[in-house]
């Protein structure tokens, strides 16, 4: 146990004992799952010959699934989530071996993998049922806006490392994919309610129903979080972060013939967001207001898709989306909308041998209007993103290795034409083992704001006695943000009840953003005419990672799992001359993670569970190292009815996780909290 | 305070873990479930029951954790012979049943449900290594990715249960 270099002090490394002390160690349960159920309706239409055809992805074998994946890849299953106690996408995340889930304020998440964490954290796609959620505007995930019931999610896929040559631009450092239920697994009527301390109150309800051939759900749910408090540094008191939020949901699966399936799926949603924002301003008498942002943010989105297997193996899917959003409040006032369309097809063309192909188009067309941070000299601007994909899948020495070979080819209207290929090979000597090594190749497209968006940033001393306003000018001559990754991981059933994961990485980044500072200028891009202090995002870094990742999943007893994982990194970044970081967004990292998992079946129908983690510190903006714990206590009196109370951050009254971006909301302190919640379904 | 309130909650963890009752941790399952669920749909197309006590009606009872639950809900809407198939889950007496789906997790706390139903022409499948072997009708079992299944004639024939000659076809035939 020593062995693991946690540099905590204090009360941390005590926790850091009592945690040892519990051994716990750890699991991960991971497995993949490649094949996605999405016809289970259409299996009750097929022939007993048919039915013993299809390949199916038992869980009950634990080493089966992974042996197949050569990523780094963890699935959190719906009872994972639904035994979290989460009550937020992002929350559940904290269950993930090796990311990095740090909350700034009530309504403001960031998630990253394998470093390079900000609000923005722009290096990490998700997806919702294959719809893209990253946000092209400020190249980030609005984590607030992805409210989804965890109820009606089937499964969510992480994988840890570049996707690039599947998911395309944005998937450098990892991809999220949110996967929602079928609905012939939602039938019936569901009805959640709950509230507590901070999470003040939150209700759902859902309806589904099927018929041959088809089902169709819709569901809406709303939620109050009370404010947080400041962190002492800042102020005292209230932050002012209240938020509320509600959505509306639906689903409709129907099958048109044998293996033809086809889905849609929609939702609205409107929250506001409210907190203290950071607002410098060198006209004024003190260079540091705080002042009150009342945020609106509204979205809506509708998606389809068809998919077809064939007879002979071959698939076929063909997707569109639309999305829609708008943010208002006076620091950024946006909005943009997303049209998507991406066909796949998958074929055996010869024995031994996997090929995929895909294409796709995308459109998005935003709108900014002048709002006292963010401002555009080019309000209304629309840009496009072709791309193609093909992969081959090659059995070798009679399924024991196997070798993927494939690229992505891409054309951006900032960038012109991306190549992200990669290279994957997977061992499986004897059914529980597999070693796997890959190299890729990621892009990460510039975003609106690097390209034409004007940022009010603060203010610096730039002249003796005088400060001057810093305004982040977008340039058009910015290009893509490189990544070329090396990852090499080993998984082993240890025993019957003991699994093991290890995946390690260099990643080695260049053309990475950041700024440089040129000279004051007085002439306005904004609206004022005192002296300000231009900057003009470059690619003017580059950076080394590595680390790795290490999980064990344990089952001592049928009534209890244990899952755990330690993951480790290191980064080193490297500015040109003349070049900087706003924030050092590679001090941004955390170093090491360990989070400890335990499922308990009490009896039938009582559960306890809990998660440990550990966190590192973060040296810029200095957030200090934490230890917290959840519980919940789940009592399930008749199949219909579920009973839980769960505390969160119960170690501590408060931490902080992240510090304050270079603009946007000031971070607020997570607080102790409790809640309960009641789940019925009939 | 912290550091104390931890250990205490840790200990009383381990407490539970040794003393608590064995009860299985609920399977994530989806697809293979799912999968089984029409092989058993087909099975009650195939079998003819001689001795069901109301042919008006096809109950299936299913015995399992959640996730298996699940995947047989949607025979709710299926049929047999034009008879709509009910589904009872996780009966405490096994009188009604027609068919009984036992999921190997929970085969072991199930023992005296299978055994009330013997000699009474239940059709009874299972999912463990060795289920037909043992006794039960029908095993569905995992060869490689796939699913395969072997049937048990001696318990068919004693339970009246006549088994069309495709399902045995395709069958692994476990007869003793």
């Amino acid at each position: 146990m020593t062995t693991l270099y946690f540099r905590l002090c204090g009360p941390a490394a005590l926790r850091l004992r009592a945690l040892f002390f519990a051994a716990f160690l750890i699991l991960l349960p991971a497995r993949t799952a490649a094949e996605t159920p999405e016809d289970t309706a259409a299996l009750f239409d097929l022939s007993i010959e048919q039915l013993m055809s299809i390949e199916v992805y038992s869980v009950s074998k634990k080493d089966e699934p992974l042996a197949k994946a050569s990523a780094a890849v963890f699935v959190l299953t719906a009872e994972d989530l639904r035994r979290s106690g989460a009550l937020s996408v992002p929350e559940a995340l904290r269950l993930v071996p090796g990311l990095h889930v740090a909350q700034l304020d009530n309504s403001t998440w960031s998630v990253s993998s394998r470093g390079f964490n900000g609000v923005f954290s722009n290096k990490l796609l998700v997806l919702v049922d294959g719809r893209s959620v990253y946000n092209p505007i400020f190249s980030g995930v609005y984590w607030n806006a992805l409210d989804i019931s965890l109820e009606n999610i089937e499964r969510i896929e992480v994988i840890r490392g570049p996707g690039g040559t599947l998911w395309g631009a944005n998937a450098v450092n990892g991809v999220i994919d949110i996967i929602t239920k079928h609905t012939a697994k939602t039938a019936g009527s569901y009805l959640a309610f709950g509230g507590g301390s901070e999470e003040r109150a939150f209700a759902e309800a859902r309806q589904g129903n099927v018929w041959e051939g088809g089902g169709f759900r819709a569901g809406i749910r709303a939620y109050h979080r009370d404010a947080a408090k400041l962190p002492p540094e800042i102020g005292i008191g209230d932050a002012y972060d209240e938020t509320e939020g509600g959505s509306a949901n639906f689903r409709l699966d129907s099958e048109l013939s044998a293996g033809e399936t086809l889905f849609f799926a929609g939702d609205l949603k409107r929250f506001k967001e409210d907190s203290l924002v950071r607002f410098e301003d060198s006209t004024a008498a003190a260079a540091f207001l705080p002042a009150r942002r009342f945020g609106d943010h509204q979205e809506a989105s509708l998606q389809g898709k068809y998919h077809r297997r064939m007879a002979n193996g071959d698939e076929l899917s063909l997707q569109a989306f639309y999305a829609w959003y708008e943010r208002d409040d006076f620091t950024v006032r946006q909005e943009a909308q997303t049209y998507d369309l991406e066909l796949q097809h998958s074929l055996q063309p010869v024995s031994g041998h996997t090929l995929s192909w895909g294409a796709g188009f995308r459109r998005v067309e935003d709108h900014f209007q002048d709002a006292a941070i963010v401002q555009s000299p080019d309000p209304r601007k629309s840009y496009d993103l072709f791309s193609g994909f093909v992969q081959d899948e090659v059995a070798l020495r009679g399924n024991q290795l196997r070798l993927i070979l494939g690229t992505k080819l891409e054309h951006h209207t900032f960038t012109g034409f991306e190549p992200q290929p990669n290279v994957r090979l997977i061992w499986n000597p004897d059914e529980g083992s597999s070693l796997w090594a890959a190299y890729s190749r990621a892009i990460r497209s510039p975003a609106r704001y690097n390209d034409s968006l004007n940022i009010r940033a603060g203010s610096f001393e730039a002249l003796p006695g005088r400060r001057l306003t810093t305004i982040l000018l977008g340039d058009e001559q910015i290009d893509s943000e490189k990544l070329n990754a090396y990852e090499v991981g080993w998984r082993q059933r240890l025993s019957g009840e003991l699994q093991l994961d290890l995946a390690t990485f260099l990643f080695d980044y260049s053309d990475l953003e950041s700024i440089r500072f040129e000279s004051p200028r007085i002439e306005p891009p904004l609206n004022g005419s005192a002296p300000f202090l231009p900057a003009r995002w470059v690619n003017g870094a580059s950076a080394v990672s590595y680390g790795g990742e290490l999980t064990l999943t344990w089952s001592p007893v049928s009534y209890w799992r244990l899952q755990g994982g330690y993951s480790a990194l290191e980064l080193e970044m490297e500015f040109q001359e003349g070049a900087g970081g706003i924030q050092d967004e590679g001090e941004q990292t955390v170093e090491q993670q360990l989070v400890l998992r335990s499922l308990l079946n009490l009896s039938e129908s009582v559960e306890i569970d809990a998660l440990l983690r550990f966190v590192d510190s973060i040296s810029q903006p200095r957030v200090d190292d934490y230890a917290e714990l959840d519980l919940r206590v789940g009592w399930r009196p008749y199949r219909q009815l579920e009973l839980a109370v769960s505390g969160r951050n119960l170690l501590a009254e408060s931490h902080r996780e992240f510090g304050e971006p270079f603009f946007g909301p000031l971070g607020t302190l997570r607080q102790r909290a409790v809640y309960a919640v009641a789940k019925l379904r009939f | 305070m912290a550091v104390k309130s931890l250990r205490w909650k840790i200990f009383i963890l381990f407490l539970l873990a040794v003393f608590a009752a064995p009860c299985s941790v609920a399977a994530q399952v989806n697809l293979e479930y799912s999968v089984k669920a029409a092989f058993v749909l087909n099975f009650l197309r195939y079998v003819t029951f001689e001795n069901a006590n109301d042919p008006s009606r096809v109950i299936l009872c299913v015995v399992g954790e959640d996730e298996a639950l699940a995947a047989f809900a949607p025979l709710r809407e299926k049929s047999v012979n034009e008879l709509q198939i009910e589904i009872v889950e996780n009966p405490r007496h096994a009188g009604e049943c027609m068919a009984l789906f036992v999921t190997a997790a929970a085969e072991e706390g199930s023992r005296k449900l299978i055994e009330s139903v013997r000699g009474k022409g239940v059709l009874l499948i299972g999912e463990s290594p060795g289920f037909a072997a043992r006794g039960g009708c029908i095993e569905l079992t995992e060869e490689g990715k796939r699913i395969r299944f072997s049937i048990n004639l001696k318990t068919a024939r004693s339970e009246k249960l006549s088994i069309s000659s495709r399902l045995l076809q395709l069958a692994k035939v476990v007869d003793e």
